[in-house]
């Protein structure tokens, strides 16, 4: 488990570009909106709007991909349809390097 | 964006407990002796040997009818032992038939019904049962009990001791063998009293049950829970410490010189520099237990346990695994919500921190919630009633809000 501290605090419309990505629940009548955001096998983080930090946990064997994916959600959230597409580009390549890291044998994760 | 923190979970282990089993003497009198699915006889009393701490049941006594000579049948002959039952194992009775010997200690000859006296002679009460443990394969005398239940159950009325007005919390009835003098060695003409090794006024507050009393060979714990202690400090109690290898060494700074590691006790088991801070809370812990009185801070961590179950059974999604617990611990799940996502909501948006997850018992959450764990709350003597409503009721806002979230897919 990894806490991000973010230089803005989280806003719904982050939680709608989530969405494109994975499940995200969002309890808004709480003291504090909060939100989850779960991606089989990849991440999932926690937090709540208004904060600017998250709760992000992942494998430990995809440590350095999935740190990647969060720093990737942030830098394409700004930039809306684009942002989508290029993301789901950067997922089926995470993809294929966890299957070769998981069965390095060759003909694996292509 | 910085990363702030990495926190890494340990592995868990269940804890098997050694199973142990109470019984009450006059419970145990009267009960029907079997030898192959035959009944010999019936037993009417207990033969004991005094350890040096508490007693231990040696042999049985038990009567037979048509004038056969009673039995003296060794415990260990003893195949099933119930409250109305004994079964016993052997295949020639003969050798058993016996008198118990002249020096023989009998519970209910020598000691029920036997007025109790302090070291000033005053009396106390009467023994009007006397409770055994078994532990290991063997019966062990630990108390003599004094209280009106017992009293109540010797009359055939045990029944009405629940309608009895409650007692006072510092006296359970039950006084500890260590506190019991030695009996006289002329036991067959015994017809005395049973004499404490401490004043009538004393006797409150002694505690009913004294570690030096539970006949185990080793008893560990930890002093960082209901002793009030910091984390890293406990202890142990070993019967026979010679006995035990060591498996820290050295450093102790008692002797420098010696090249080995100190045999004697403690510093047997003392190796390296002591964890001086874990050591001072401990004590100011049990300094604070003593002042305070064991018996009151039982009582507020029932209160506010009894009080928090008592409003988490009003809202509805929340699901309580036991209602009566033994400990301030109360443990529950939020139907539609992760137990680590429910804690993280309370830690983070009420200020109410709850342990998530198996609690180092995955076993039982396997049971209770199929294995995906469960959310805990414990209390403490220094947790206020405002506190436990507090959560409760942000528990509440948590279960009414995952009914009605929002999410997609």
């Amino acid at each position: 488990m990894k806490e991000y501290v973010l230089d803005e605090p989280l806003t719904e419309g982050f939680l709608k570009f989530l969405e494109n990505f994975g499940t995200v629940r969002f309890l808004e009548q709480l003291r504090k909106p909060y939100f989850s955001f779960e991606k089989a096998l990849f991440i999932s983080i926690k937090g709540f709007v208004g904060d600017s930090t998250v709760e992000v946990r992942y494998k430990k064997d995809f440590q350095d991909l999935m740190g990647d994916y969060v720093h990737l959600l942030l830098y394409y959230y700004d930039q809306g349809e684009r942002g989508i597409t290029a993301l789901k580009g950067h997922e089926d390549t995470l993809k294929k390097k966890m299957k070769i890291r998981l069965d390095p044998l060759p003909g694996n994760g292509t | 964006m910085r990363e702030t923190m990495d926190i890494h979970t340990n592995s868990v282990h269940a804890k098997p407990q050694k199973s142990e089993r109470k019984f009450l003497l006059s419970e145990m009198l009267g009960s029907k002796v079997f030898l192959h699915e035959k009944k010999i006889g019936t037993l009417t009393d207990l033969m004991i040997v005094e350890t040096g701490r508490i007693p231990e049941v040696v042999n049985f006594v038990i009567t037979r009818p048509f004038g056969d000579p009673p039995l003296l049948v060794p415990y260990e002959y003893m195949v099933t032992l119930g409250p109305h039952q004994l079964v016993i194992d052997g295949e020639d009775l003969k050798r058993f038939e016996s008198l118990p010997p002249e020096d023989a200690i009998l519970l209910r000859d020598h000691i029920l019904d036997k007025k109790v006296l302090d070291t000033e002679d005053a009396e106390v009460e009467v023994v009007y049962d006397i409770r055994l443990v078994e532990r290991n394969a063997k019966l062990y005398v630990t108390e003599v009990d004094t209280s009106k239940a017992a009293r109540l159950r010797r009359l055939g009325f045990g029944f009405l001791s629940k309608f009895a007005p409650e007692k006072d919390p510092k006296d359970n009835g039950a006084i500890s063998w260590m506190y019991i003098q030695p009996l006289p060695s002329h036991i067959s003409s015994f017809k005395g009293d049973v004499k404490l090794r401490i004043l009538k006024e004393t006797l409150a507050e002694i505690h009913p049950v004294d570690l030096a009393d539970i006949p185990v060979g080793a008893f560990v714990f930890t002093g960082h829970k209901a002793l009030f202690g910091i984390p890293g400090i406990g202890g142990f109690f070993i019967t026979e410490p010679e006995a035990v290898r060591i498996t820290r060494q050295g450093g102790t700074g008692t002797d420098s010189r010696e090249l080995t590691h100190p045999f004697a006790m403690p510093m047997r088991f003392e190796a390296g520099t002591h964890n001086y801070p874990g050591i001072a809370s401990l004590y100011a812990g049990l300094q604070f237990i003593t002042s305070t009185g064991q018996e009151a801070i039982e009582r507020k961590n029932r209160d506010l346990t009894h009080g928090f179950i008592r409003e988490l059974k009003n809202i509805p999604g929340v699901t309580i695994y036991n209602e009566n617990p033994d400990l301030p611990v109360v443990s529950f799940n939020i139907t539609a919500l992760d137990n680590h996502e429910v804690g993280f909501i309370l830690a983070r948006a009420y200020n109410v921190i709850l342990r998530t997850g198996l609690h180092c018992a995955p076993l039982v959450h396997e049971r209770i919630d199929g294995g995906k764990g469960g959310i805990r709350a414990s209390f403490s003597y220094f947790t206020s009633r405002d506190e436990c409503s507090a959560a409760a009721q942000a528990i509440r806002e948590v279960a009414e809000s995952a009914d009605s979230q929002v999410g997609s897919d």
